[in-house]
């Protein structure tokens, strides 16, 4: 434990983004709390430029900017956190049954999985969300649904090793059952490489939710990043703040999980120098 | 009724490659109730696969394994779980044969929770973690109970493994080269560990050793196994001393002098 944190902070970048992404948590819970205009607040000051009064400016009806980027944590890390969550409890199931077991089970379990790796996702999404309405459920749902096979094979992988090791002969030779050795034994040991993954997987539902609110597969009264971005793109020309302050917010967000995915990946890989 | 019977046992293995490989070719042994026998060979001989066909964690291609008398392919997997209790294994890498997230109080008392009724009977079986930890040298029992398996020294955890194997109460102990593993200082307190609880115990054990000499001091019985078949078995000192095939000859002359 204490190693693997001394390797882990040795990443300095890694350390630079879990600060980071500590305070978009904490911005996310402070939300109701938070100082300045409610984000939906229409006013007569439109295409203000970036001023004190308007720190990162407004936008076409006198919405505060700066309010809307703090606003949409909400949205992008329960998207994220929600999705990735999903895609892993499903893959860690999925992904250690058919490891643990072999046999038919895992060849038709792997196709599967194959199968929703080729299809290209962001299409897919963007289709399931076109035709079944926009909702916060449904994209992360959807986002789940696409993510689960990368946590599953590499859960499988683990779980092959692990269970060919003396340690697990040894607890099937004190005459436990085979689901309760997987639960107990296999599994908690396979977890680090997931923990990698799952962070990975809270990037890119965080920028496939910013993609599909772009094109204006989100509700409309939700205050989302990717849905600024989206009204912004009219003005690129005339009012640049209501696309880069948005823009930056999503490049930052999902740079910050994946350097956090790798130095947390890189942490629990014991064979890595620190 | 033998203790376990092996009865013409075969097992192959398939190469990623494709090809086969037989890695026991019709072998049958005998251990008998609190009888020691010795299964030496090469590495590569095939002894630590007949080693984990016995312990029921592979199922031979052909052949059946015998627990007093009844086969353990016949067993449904609940009567397997049941039976296949008495034998317990002692492996070469105690750090490997740990489950390195669970504190030394937790691996013992999973398998104090799996230990058969029956076993509880017996006066002279430890109750408790505590009282498994003194019966293989670690004391104060207690204060190795909220130890990690990698806050033990090699020696340490070896007789950890062997607590746990002693808490099912077991009428067989099958060993596989449960001393190649450790320092040479610390050999000797395991050697002597395991020959104490086969006094104590009348337990019997199946040694799987490439060493002539844990053979010679440790065991009623040597069978000598060579590409996948038993060539020679016998008593030890029959075996060991006057051996009648050409390879048991060249094993033991395979042996420095000191130990002989």
């Amino acid at each position: 434990m204490h190693r693997t944190w001394r390797r882990f902070s040795s990443y300095r970048a890694g350390v630079l983004a879990a600060a980071y992404v500590l305070l978009l948590v904490l911005v996310a819970l402070a939300t109701p709390f938070l100082p300045g205009p409610d984000p939906r607040q229409i006013s007569n000051e439109v295409m203000q430029a970036p001023s004190f009064a308007h720190l990162l400016g407004t936008d076409e009806l006198g919405r505060d900017v700066l309010s809307g980027i703090l606003h949409g944590v909400e949205v992008s890390l329960t998207v994220g956190f929600a999705a990735a969550l999903a895609a892993t409890v499903i893959g860690v199931v999925i992904g250690a049954t058919a490891g643990y077991y072999g046999g038919a089970l895992d060849l038709l379990v792997m196709r599967i999985a194959e199968v929703f790796q080729v299809v290209p996702s962001f299409i897919l999404a963007a289709v399931i969300v076109a035709l079944s309405g926009p909702g916060l459920t449904r994209v992360v749902t959807v986002i789940a649904l696409l993510a689960w096979p990368q946590v599953a094979r590499l859960m499988r992988g683990e779980v092959m090793r692990i269970k060919g090791l003396e340690f697990v002969d040894a607890v099937r030779c004190l005459g436990v059952r085979e689901p309760v050795i997987l639960a107990t034994e296999v599994i908690p040991n396979a977890l680090a490489p997931v923990l990698a993954a799952g962070t990975l997987i809270v990037a890119q539902a965080i920028l496939l939710e910013a993609a599909l609110s772009f094109l204006g597969l989100s509700s409309a009264d939700l205050v989302s990043w990717g849905r600024m971005l989206n009204s912004g793109q009219r003005f690129l020309y005339n009012a640049w703040w209501l696309s880069v302050f948005p823009g930056t917010a999503i490049f930052l967000t999902v740079l910050a999980f994946n350097l956090l995915g790798d130095a947390i990946g890189a942490a629990l890989n014991p064979r890595a120098e620190a | 009724m033998p203790l376990l019977a092996l009865d013409a046992i075969t097992h192959i293995f398939r190469r990623s490659g494709g090809a086969l490989v037989t890695a026991v070719r019709d072998v049958s042994l005998v251990v008998e109730e609190g009888e020691t026998v010795a299964l030496v060979g090469e590495s590569g001989s095939g002894k630590s696969t007949l080693g984990r066909i016995a312990l029921g964690l592979l199922r031979p291609d052909a052949g059946r394994v015998l627990i007093g008398g009844k086969s353990l392919g016949e067993m449904s997997s609940r009567e397997l779980r049941r039976e296949r209790v008495a034998f317990q294994p002692i492996f070469q890498d105690a750090t490997a044969s740990l489950n390195p997230r669970r504190p030394v109080r937790d691996l013992l008392r999973q398998a104090l929770r799996q230990r058969p009724a029956g076993a509880t009977e017996s006066t002279s079986i430890e109750r408790s973690e505590v009282e498994l930890l003194e019966s293989v040298g670690l004391r104060p029992g207690s204060a190795y109970l909220e130890r990690y398996p990698h806050e033990l020294s090699g020696g340490q955890r070896q007789r950890v493994a062997i607590a746990r194997a002693l808490a099912m109460g077991p009428r067989l102990i099958v060993a596989d080269e449960p001393l190649s593993g450790a320092d040479v200082s610390i050999r000797g307190q395991v050697l002597n560990l395991l020959s104490d609880i086969k006094k104590e115990r009348g337990l019997g054990y199946l040694m799987i050793t490439h060493d002539i000499s844990i053979a010679r001091a440790f065991a009623d019985r040597v069978a000598v196994m060579c590409q996948g078949e038993i060539v020679e078995q016998g008593p030890a000192t029959l075996v060991l001393t006057e051996p009648t095939q050409d390879y048991t000859k060249r094993l033991l002359a395979a042996v420095p002098r000191l130990f002989q």
